[in-house]
């Protein structure tokens, strides 16, 4: 085969235009990205600390915070929990969230907040807090930026450098399309989703995503049907490597949350929700209840406090509006079941 | 392990120049059948389990079937062996409401924790397969493997094993028991299936289904969201399920081994018996001729000869039926091939033209035909029958402002993902021979692969069933 029928050949070309492109394209992004290359290998936190509750935290002053995702938002009913404790209290329960906002948010709030609290409950699932890359990526990557920056190394090795595969490490510091494609993937949304939306009624693609938001808002989806869709989602949470706890321990938050605390003089609660994917203790996996019993052992042993789900609190899968968050009748009877833990913990301080 | 991510192509590599380094067709299939086992006891180790042993069994029953052809009992346990452990995985969970309940009232109280059954991933592809086999050796057109790890190879053949294509044994075996050399043009002929097949996945499917699946998790979605969100997911399912083909295939070819194509441009067809040529067309053809053909024989001798109703009728219903069953334990599924049936039935008895040439000529039967392909997309897709009937008599057409926007948001992807296929089309029928032409188009979806490869790959929806 001589040199010509070589690069006739329908792969050397294309070939040939595949890398082209994918030259043109890495130096449109690493002009953007000021010619740094390698590359840092973890994605790009662009615009720093964009939200945060540092204001929020100064200028309420709260005593007691809880922090967790949305089964926070509907387990817990904080007024009654704030007049029976009479705490000043403020709840932060952001939709999405697990232990690698909860770090950002003691990191960057509340460990920063003129006022620290005398409490932070963190309530979570199962092996959430030990899991550090659980929801940091695709659209949590978006709130993580919202929170996090490039100067949080503890956040981008646990989260993002440790859990990854060689091949995708690689790929990460030497090619540039592979590393900056969720800003791509930005563009040609940003550019596609407006197409019919701004001529026809004027929404551009900001305003795209409120529709989406308000449209997709968790309280209009089928419970049942999202109920599949949280445990296929969270059955990551539950494979084998996840509930080796020593094993995950230290490459998790955990440690890190604690230490900010403990620096900060704020006493740390976790506190475990409950689902109804099983119905009592003896439900429970063998491997996951050996990872809550190591849990437990350990953030004991590092004085912090540690509330287990109660299978007999009285609440049954009725009072769960789907795999994961109570319905009003689950949060009523959760906040009391809390509140009474609460004050006696608070009580034996 | 999904074959769309990066560690999948490792291991296939690795595989790869393993199968061609070793010697003899032996030693390859040796490599095969490890490397098989391997990659499914990465995504199902009970899954493993089952497919051997049971292989096993219907392997020794296959052997008698041969040894003792008048004894038909061999052929019935076998064919019970497979038909049973499908329902025990797939079908189980479906009922075991009913089973609690019945149990209840014997005043046993079972809780449904420790009743609950995993499909193991693969499993409704390689019985079906099974069963070819052994209807192919009862009806004496096939001679049964006399080597157990040769048949296991056809069995749980990689690049086949989670979502077919379903391949009979007539096809696969005789290649199975070749020598193969290496040639170029195995590759020639891999890596642009395997570039369609990871587009149509990454960029299509996986884009379509994050509004899609949305819409259809909504109470209440508004009439056009419905709709619109219909036929997206028609592009999504093909491009998913086309996607795993192509991967199958390009892999298959590499190993210097031919599989069957499944999909022939099917948003083209005009009738039901033109969409199930192609669309799924290994299981159509399945369909076709393990449960129609012989149902319509039976038929036709039990009528003596005469084109009855029930002979028109029943065989596209049961195969349907079937169909709908196969794909899953929900009422959706078995009103979708219940749908699908009749839509047969319907059609053969309507006297029509045959051979229709042209654009024109065909348009007719198009516009009548997709919108009913869409409803039957509609009955598959949705969460229940229930929540159908609510929406298309209740829900209002338009909505608010919000649904309104996020109804454009779905048409605009509906229109742009279509004229990627309409690209595609073009370019295959059109442009086969602009060789510069087709090197741009795939450099291009290589490009756009790049940017939307992501962290977490999405499962096939055709995995599951």
């Amino acid at each position: 085969m001589d040199s010509s029928n070589r690069t006739d050949h329908p792969f050397t070309r294309f070939l040939l235009f595949f890398i082209t492109g994918l030259v043109l394209l890495s130096l449109l992004v690493l002009a953007k990205r000021d010619w740094e290359y390698p590359l840092s290998g973890h994605p790009t936190f662009e615009r720093g600390v964009r939200r945060n509750y540092l204001n929020d935290m100064n200028n309420l002053r709260p005593e007691l915070v809880l922090l967790g995702d949305s089964t926070l938002n509907w387990g817990v009913d904080d007024k009654v929990v704030s007049a029976a404790t009479g705490m000043k209290l403020h709840k932060i329960g952001i939709q999405g969230s697990a232990s690698a906002l909860w770090y950002l948010l003691i990191k960057n709030s509340i460990a920063q907040a003129d006022f620290k609290p005398e409490v932070v409950a963190i309530f979570f699932r199962d092996t959430m807090l030990t899991d550090p890359a659980y929801r940091v990526y695709g659209e949590y990557f978006l709130k993580i930026d919202e929170y996090g920056n490039d100067a949080d190394e503890t956040l981008i090795s646990k989260a993002y450098n440790i859990p990854r595969s060689l091949p995708d490490r690689f790929l990460m510091r030497f090619l540039p399309v592979y590393a900056e494609r969720s800003t791509i993937q930005g563009w040609i949304n940003g550019w596609l989703q407006p197409l019919l939306t701004q001529p026809v009624n004027g929404c551009d693609y900001v305003c795209v995503e409120y529709a989406k938001a308000r449209v997709f808002n968790f309280v209009r989806l089928n419970p049942a049907v999202y109920s599949w869709d949280v445990i296929s989602t969270e059955s990551q949470l539950y494979t084998a490597d996840k509930l080796l706890f020593d094993q995950q321990f230290k490459d998790s938050f955990l440690p890190d949350i604690i230490r900010l605390c403990k620096r900060n003089g704020i006493k740390l609660v976790l506190v475990r929700l409950g689902t109804n994917r099983f119905s009592s203790r003896a439900d429970e996996p063998f491997l996951l209840r050996r990872y809550l019993v190591r849990l437990e052992e350990t953030v004991k042993a590092a004085g912090v406090a540690y509330m287990d789900w109660d299978y007999e609190n009285g609440i049954s899968a009725s009072d769960f509006r789907d795999s994961v968050h109570m319905n009003a009748g689950g949060r009523e009877i959760f906040t009391k079941v809390f509140v009474k833990d609460l004050i006696a913990l608070l009580e034996t301080k | 392990m999904q074959i769309t991510n990066l560690n999948f192509y490792l291991f296939f590599l690795i595989v790869l120049c393993l199968y061609w380094i070793v010697p003899r067709r032996r030693w390859q299939n040796l490599v095969l059948l490890v490397s098989g086992l391997l990659f499914y006891l990465w995504i199902s180790p009970v899954g493993v389990l089952i497919l051997t042993l049971t292989t096993f069994i219907e392997f020794q029953l296959a052997k008698r079937m041969m040894s003792a052809p008048k004894d038909k009992r061999h052929f019935w346990a076998a064919l019970c062996l497979n038909i049973l452990v499908l329902f025990l995985f797939k079908y189980f969970n479906f009922f075991t409401p009913a089973v609690e309940t019945a149990l209840a009232s014997l005043g046993l109280r079972v809780d449904s924790g420790v009743i609950q059954l995993a499909l193991p991933i693969g499993l409704s592809f390689y019985t079906l397969r099974r069963i070819s086999y052994l209807v192919d050796i009862h009806k004496r057109t096939l001679t049964p493997s006399a080597n157990f790890p040769e048949y296991l190879l056809y069995i749980s053949f990689f690049p086949q094993l989670v979502s077919g294509p379903i391949d009979r044994a007539s096809a696969l075996l005789p290649q199975l028991q070749q020598d193969r050399m290496w040639k170029f043009e195995h590759f020639d002929s891999a890596w642009p299936l395997i570039v369609s097949g990871l587009f149509k996945k990454i960029v299509i499917a996986d884009n379509l289904t994050i509004l899609v699946d949305k819409v259809f998790m909504l109470l209440e979605p508004t009439g056009s969201q419905l709709v619109i969100a219909t036929v997206a997911f028609s592009i999504q399912v093909l491009a998913d399920f086309s996607a795993y083909t192509d991967l199958s295939r390009g892999l298959a070819h590499l190993l210097g081994i031919q599989t069957s194509r499944n999909f022939n441009n099917p948003f083209l067809a005009i009738s039901p018996g033109d969409f199930w040529n192609r669309w799924h067309i290994t299981l159509s053809e399945w369909l076709r001729d393990y449960i129609f053909f012989p149902l319509r024989r039976a038929w036709l001798r039990k009528s003596r000869g005469r084109n009855t109703l029930a002979a028109i009728v029943l065989p596209p219903l049961a195969a349907m039926l079937v169909s709908g069953v196969w794909h899953g334990a929900g009422w959706n599924y078995i009103l979708w091939g219940a749908f699908h049936g009749l839509m047969l039935a319907v059609y053969q008895l309507i006297p029509s033209k045959k051979g229709l040439k042209g654009f024109w000529h065909k348009l007719p039967g198009w516009l009548i035909f997709t919108p009913l392909i869409q409803f039957s997309w509609m009955l598959f897709r949705s969460p229940s029958i229930a929540w159908l009937g609510n929406i298309l008599m209740h829900s209002p057409l338009i909505g608010s402002a919000d649904d309104l926007s996020v109804t454009l948001v779905l048409l605009t992807l509906v229109i742009f993902y279509g004229l990627v296929y309409l690209v595609k089309f073009l370019l295959d029928t059109y442009f086969q021979n602009r060789p510069i032409i087709q090197s741009v188009s795939y450099s291009i979806a290589a490009l756009l692969i790049v940017i939307f490869l992501s962290e977490a790959a999405r499962d096939f929806i055709y995995g599951q069933f």
